[in-house]
């Protein structure tokens, strides 16, 4: 008996002495290889037009460039176009590509590129789904609904082999940042025309962006080599990225410690103590957190109840207590670090009530009795999806009502896609908490959920005041005056309706190898590596 | 007989295929059942392009019409399209992910059986003394501990202070170690113990001691009489353990990042993505039904008293 367990033993030692020495954490590699991680998994497809989750977005992003790209800080530069001109309107805008931008098998990128990409997309039978970007465009909300079958009705035409010219319905002045997006990107016509399943291998795989796809095994790793000739690769300083898939964010800790990761979202236990250690860092996302009542169910029928509940929150303390990943709270509903047409919205609006604000908290709640003709709340019950962040905030929330206000609240945790559905399908739910984010860099996005007959309006909010102003922003060409209207519909929302309790804007906490250089990072769009590059 | 053992095996395939079915229909029915849908989520995605994309996967059909579709691609061993995938079908995802689960599966057992033998065999024949104890308690041990913390820990220990494996993935020889001994723990010390209760009987029985009073060495009386006869309930148990094993991956393949089917399977769930969903209930049950069987073949080889249809002897 003792000898197969020495003979064991044996192995054992061997084996480890076979399989020793890993790199450490914050070492620069020889060549210049960024090493990401992808939480979500294997990418569904890297068809910029098919692509619906930001993981896979911010791939699409290295391996594409759209007509313009997104600066540091965010503005609107030149891409693939390297000069525009917009009209008086603001409906017509006209660019002028560059003749050195080619695709990753040589051929030039031409207006029919995108021409072709975006009609591509509208088509109702494609199966897109981040069609939203395009829907500006003339005609494009028809010929996605089948209603104009033509292509060409569509606004956009090529001029010229490199003029291309787009006119929307409706003026939108972010539209320049928008064509920085992954969802927007041209398309080698001649390549898909020639073999539709392009993007399902590496080796058909044509793109025109800073890197080409140089191997995709499903399930476990993608890796972008330089494209050659991409017309900026001089300015490249990385040779390649790579990104595994590791859906387990304790093991993808474990390999950023060990020097295998560069760059990765900490376990959410461990953000609070990274973020103090200032080891790791903290990203605005262009996201809001808010407690959503159902504006036709009793008692949140009643403006003082809803102020009531909202103001008796107390976000400071949920947010650097218990939920500690940097998050900001909120004392309006548009988060922080997203655009007005004219600056920041949240820094031009203030702030539209006092946290943890429990005296007026209460005398909101005596008046709304009053005006219910009730001398306390029917039982209360809150229902929430069981993802973590929702459930621990739940839990917070029912604890300062119960204190704060003496309002016992029940919690009834749900799934998280029967949650979405109660509330955004049936509305059946009295109050929950919920998250929203902007899908470009405009508030404007984010303020049509709450017109009263807006098909994402799961709130039931209706005030005829809010819908005009929203009605008139649509339109509005002058920005100054649009931000106003902006900023006032807030406040009716806000400070006048309490249609919502906004409790906090999302960040994202990334642990970054300290060599690593010149990663920038949007509150609404995808991480952009064309600069990143690590120092000796 | 071998007419007789076709026939059986022709019996149980009919009976399995019926199996399958009824749990095809039972996944397909609960399914759309419940509440949520693909293509409700917190993000803002305009009806028409949610029309569009029910369309496109067919969604948009009675839930008959869906059904019947959905059988008709069955039969021709055609799983469908999921949702999770624009490059592969998914057939081709199982051809990619089972080979590489089963692999993980297959090192599990084999290790949980090597191992628990021995240690419960050695239990037995130490029985009450030092090795015995020790070998129950690690025992209690694995059944006691998930396998989730376990694998944590042996990340920790061996591939980040002493990095003797690598963290995570799949490649190499390497890869398999850490997430094999993981998913084999649970399974190894339920084997350990039922070993050694059932080779402690054995030692008891009449023909050991009349073996050894014979004269026959102990070893042999040990490995080649009374183990045969102990290693009987360990056959038994192998189906339920194989079912274990498959269904225990999901987790192991998420520490570990291995490019199993055990994540997209379960994933497929909550992302509501009903075809992944069938295919997922058509494979697993398979496997099942397949081990089952297996098991039950075995047992014909193990006991020759044992007779698969269960008449005279």
């Amino acid at each position: 008996m003792v000898r197969p367990l020495r003979h064991a033993a044996a192995a054992v030692v061997v084996l480890g002495l076979i399989a020793a020495g890993y790199p450490h954490a914050g070492a620069a590699p020889a060549r210049q290889v960024l090493r990401l991680n992808l939480f979500q998994g294997d990418p569904p497809t890297l068809d910029p037009a098919k692509i619906d989750n930001v993981e896979a977005g911010t791939v699409a992003k290295q391996l594409f460039e759209g007509l313009t790209r997104l600066d540091k800080d965010g503005n609107a530069v030149p891409g693939v176009a390297e000069r525009w001109q917009v009209s008086g309107d603001g409906k017509v805008y006209t660019f002028f590509l560059r003749r050195t931008a080619r695709w990753s098998n040589g051929d030039p990128v031409t207006a029919q590129d995108f021409v072709y990409a975006w009609r591509r997309q509208l088509h109702p039978k494609f199966g897109a789904i981040l069609v939203d970007n395009l829907l500006f465009l003339v005609n494009a909300p028809e010929y996605n609904e089948g209603k104009v079958t033509d292509p060409a009705q569509i606004g956009v035409r090529a001029a010229d082999d490199y003029t291309l010219e787009a006119r929307l319905h409706t003026p939108a002045p972010f539209f320049l940042k928008l064509m920085a997006f992954f969802s927007v990107m041209p398309v080698n016509a001649k390549v898909d025309q020639a073999n539709p399943r392009w993007m399902n291998d590496a080796a058909t795989f044509v793109s025109n962006g800073p890197f080409r796809l140089g191997q995709w095994t499903h399930e476990q790793r993608i890796v972008l080599e330089r494209n050659p000739n991409y017309w900026a690769r001089d300015r490249l300083r990385l040779d390649g990225i790579e990104w595994t898939m590791v859906a387990n964010p304790t093991t993808a800790y474990q390999m950023f410690s060990t020097g295998q990761l560069d760059i990765i979202t900490p376990p959410t236990e461990l953000q609070g103590r990274l973020l103090a250690e200032k080891k790791a860092a903290v990203y605005p996302r262009a996201c809001t957190f808010f407690m959503r009542f159902n504006n036709k169910v009793s008692p949140f029928t009643n403006v003082n109840i809803r102020k009531a509940f909202s103001l008796a929150l107390n976000r400071d303390g949920i947010t650097r207590r218990i939920l500690q990943g940097g998050e900001i709270p909120l004392r309006g509903f548009i988060p922080h670090g997203l655009s007005s047409g004219t600056g920041e919205f949240r820094r031009q609006a203030g702030d539209l009530y006092r946290d943890n604000d429990l005296t007026r908290a209460r005398e909101h709640l005596q008046q709304g009795l009053k005006e219910l003709g009730v001398t306390s709340l029917p039982e209360i019950t809150m229902r929430t999806s069981n993802r973590p962040a929702f459930t621990r905030v739940a839990q917070a929330a029912q604890a300062q009502w119960n204190s704060a206000l003496k309002v016992p609240v029940r919690i009834e945790v749900m799934e998280h896609s029967a949650y979405v559905a109660a509330v955004r399908r049936t509305k059946q739910y009295m109050l929950g908490p919920f998250t929203t984010c902007a899908d470009y860099d405009d508030a404007y996005n984010l303020l049509t959920q709450f017109v009263s007959d807006d098909f994402f309006n799961a709130t039931q909010y209706a005030n005829p005041a809010y819908d005009r102003l929203l009605k008139e922003a649509a339109v509005e060409m002058n920005a100054q005056r649009r931000t106003q209207l902006m900023l006032e519909a807030e406040k009716i929302l806000i400070q006048q309706d309490a249609a919502i309790a906004p409790v906090f804007t999302l960040t994202a906490v990334a642990l970054q190898n300290p060599k690593l250089k010149n990663v920038y990072r949007y509150a609404v769009a995808e991480d952009d590596y064309r600069d990143a590059f690590f120092e000796p | 007989m071998p007419s007789l053992v076709l026939l059986y095996l022709v019996q149980r395939l009919l009976s399995s295929l019926l199996t399958l079915w009824v749990i095809i229909t039972l996944t397909f029915v609960l399914m759309h059942a419940i509440p949520g849908d693909p293509f409700l989520t917190e993000a803002r995605i305009s009806p028409q392009a949610t029309a569009n994309l029910r369309a496109f996967y067919g969604l948009d059909q009675p839930l008959p019409v869906q059904y019947v579709r959905y059988l008709g691609h069955l039969i021709r061993l055609d799983l469908g399209r999921s949702m999770r995938s624009e490059v592969r079908d998914i057939n081709q995802m199982i051809a990619d992910g089972l080979p590489v689960s089963a692999l993980l599966g297959i090192e599990a057992l084999a290790i949980a059986l090597a191992a628990g033998v021995t240690l419960g065999v050695l239990a037995a024949l130490r029985h009450n003394r030092a090795v015995d104890h020790l070998s129950m308690a690690t025992a209690v041990v694995g059944i006691s501990v998930p396998s989730f913390l376990l694998a944590t820990l042996l990340i920790a220990l061996f591939a980040v202070h002493v990095p003797l494996f690598p963290v995570s993935a799949w490649g190499s020889w390497r890869h398999t170690v850490l997430p094999a001994f993981s998913l084999a723990l649970g399974p190894l010390a339920y084997v350990a113990r039922l070993t050694r209760s059932s080779m402690l009987e054995e030692l008891r029985q009449d023909y050991v001691k009349a073996a050894l009073a014979r004269g026959l060495g102990r070893w042999r009386v040990v490995t080649t009489h009374a183990l045969r006869n102990a290693l009987l309930p360990v056959v038994t148990v192998l189906g339920p353990l194989s079912a274990a094993v498959l269904t225990g991956s999901f987790i192991i393949e998420n520490i570990f990042a291995v490019p199993g089917i055990g994540k997209i399977f379960v994933l497929s769930i909550s992302d509501r993505d009903y075809p992944l969903i069938l295919a997922g209930a058509v494979v697993y049950s398979a496997l099942l039904l397949a081990a089952n069987l297996a098991v039950d073949l075995a047992y014909g080889l193990v006991d020759p008293r044992i007779r698969l249809h269960g008449g005279r002897s």
